[in-house]
């Protein structure tokens, strides 16, 4: 994917509005960004304006050849723009990651709709998965942008086999995805010993706040045949608790919410043992499994459903389909506490530059 | 909530079908054992040959009662 990066010598932190016309025709407010500024688009040649308001001043910036210059464009300078405050823009190579630029050229074929705003909040969720050494350890996720249930079902790691099928009423929308709350779910098709039987975590990142009257709504796992471990992450009848099972169905652990449902949730299990899988919420401690019928021993066979939990091979729980809107989700390796800290501040970080942050 | 009421063979009909991009029909029972679909697949049906589900009758949803799974610690 093309584009510019947009820097200055003199304004660099800045606020900027700027303003594109192409060569190829028309105007494109490009908003107020901060300078430097990645405009990513094939469409990045052409004549750039942009205005300071802290020292009032307006700055030209050509990037390529018109097609037909013509006179003005050559004998034009720009007197009102002094040496010590003229910026001095340049134009480079475009910095953002190969894998991110993939996902989002997936994101915009399937029909989904994309902005600078959405492609550098992506741009910055692969590179900071990567410099963190985070993105080895990611198996499945879905940053759910484009706002189309083709877009929300992609998987942006590539692989075209874990992308959600959805079935029944969802909505899609720059929120993310929600379920309806009676018949909606995802089915992930991830399974079968593609997790590491005591090395698994995952997690979602729901944006509102839902109020659950039926038991055990789930908003995402899987059960297989009785056989532990599962991951199920869901509430209680009276949306007073929340619900973390990695182990038998019957032997899950439960803490008390504070009411609220929204945030970033974070499973992982890290090891066989007893007490050995936690859940996170905006990265503090909510639950520490306890009981011996924790102890893994086998490893699971069939997908994670989201927006419910897979019941037995392939259908989801009567009553418990969620209604959350969900900004992300994912599937990975077992995280320390460390990195579950370190992988919680770059999906906040990724949700608020998209506006749908939640703390 | 309201949802879609379904006949069994309208329920055969369109079980695992696909309504849109990447979406599928996902018939249920309500309360009464009534077959339903929701509202959001109507609406956001795009397949010509399911485009009847616009039209089927619209009633309150009851969720069909389940027994809770039991036996968490707290």
């Amino acid at each position: 994917m093309a584009g510019i990066r947009i820097s200055s010598n003199n304004f660099n932190g800045k606020s900027v509005e700027i303003t594109f016309n192409p060569f190829s025709g028309g105007t494109i407010d490009l908003g107020t960004q901060t300078i430097p500024y990645d405009y990513i688009s094939s469409n990045y040649e052409g004549d750039y304006s942009m205005y300071i308001a802290e020292y009032n001043k307006t700055c030209p910036l050509r990037v390529g050849v018109p097609p037909s210059p013509t006179p003005s464009a050559t004998s034009s300078p720009t007197p009102s723009i002094t040496p010590t405050m003229t910026p001095t823009p340049t134009p480079s190579a475009p910095s953002i990651d190969p894998d991110a630029a993939a996902y989002l050229a997936d994101v915009v074929a399937s029909g989904g709709t994309t902005n600078p705003t959405i492609e550098a909040a992506v741009d910055t969720l692969f590179t900071d998965l990567k410099s963190n050494g985070l993105y080895s350890k990611m198996l499945a996720m879905y940053p759910y942008v484009g706002s189309t249930a083709a877009s929300h079902s992609i998987n942006a790691l590539g692989n075209k086999t874990y992308d959600i099928t959805w079935y029944g009423g969802m909505t899609h929308s720059v929120s993310g995805a929600t379920g309806n709350g009676s018949n909606g779910y995802g089915d992930t098709h991830f399974s079968n010993g593609l997790f590491t039987q005591n090395s698994l975590s995952s997690g979602y990142y729901q944006i509102n706040n839902t109020t659950e009257t039926l038991a055990d709504v789930s908003v995402m796992g899987v059960y297989d045949n009785n056989k532990p471990p599962i991951i199920q992450i869901s509430s209680d009848q009276n949306n007073s608790n929340y619900r973390l099972a990695f182990g038998n169905i019957g032997s899950r652990t439960s803490a008390s919410n504070s009411g609220n449902r929204n945030g970033n949730y974070i499973a992982t299990r890290t090891t066989s043992n007893t007490s050995s899988a936690f859940l996170y919420r905006n990265n503090n401690l909510e639950i520490t499994t306890t009981s011996d019928t924790y102890t893994s021993s086998g490893s699971l066979t069939s997908p994670v459903f989201v927006f419910n939990f897979n019941l037995n091979a392939g259908t989801p729980y009567g009553i418990s389909y969620s209604s959350a809107t969900l900004g992300f989700t994912f599937m990975g390796d077992g995280l320390s506490a460390s990195e579950v800290s370190t992988l919680d501040g770059i999906i906040n970080t990724f949700q608020t530059s998209l506006g749908r942050n939640t703390y | 909530m309201e949802v879609r009421l379904l006949t069994i063979i309208q329920k055969e009909a369109i079980e695992g079908k696909q309504y849109a991009p990447s979406s599928y029909f996902n018939p249920i029972q309500d309360c009464n054992d009534e077959w339903i679909i929701s509202q959001q697949e109507c609406d956001n049906c795009v397949n010509p040959d399911y485009e009847w589900v616009k039209d089927l009758p619209v009633i309150e949803y009851c969720p069909k009662p389940v027994p809770p799974i039991t036996g968490d610690t707290i």
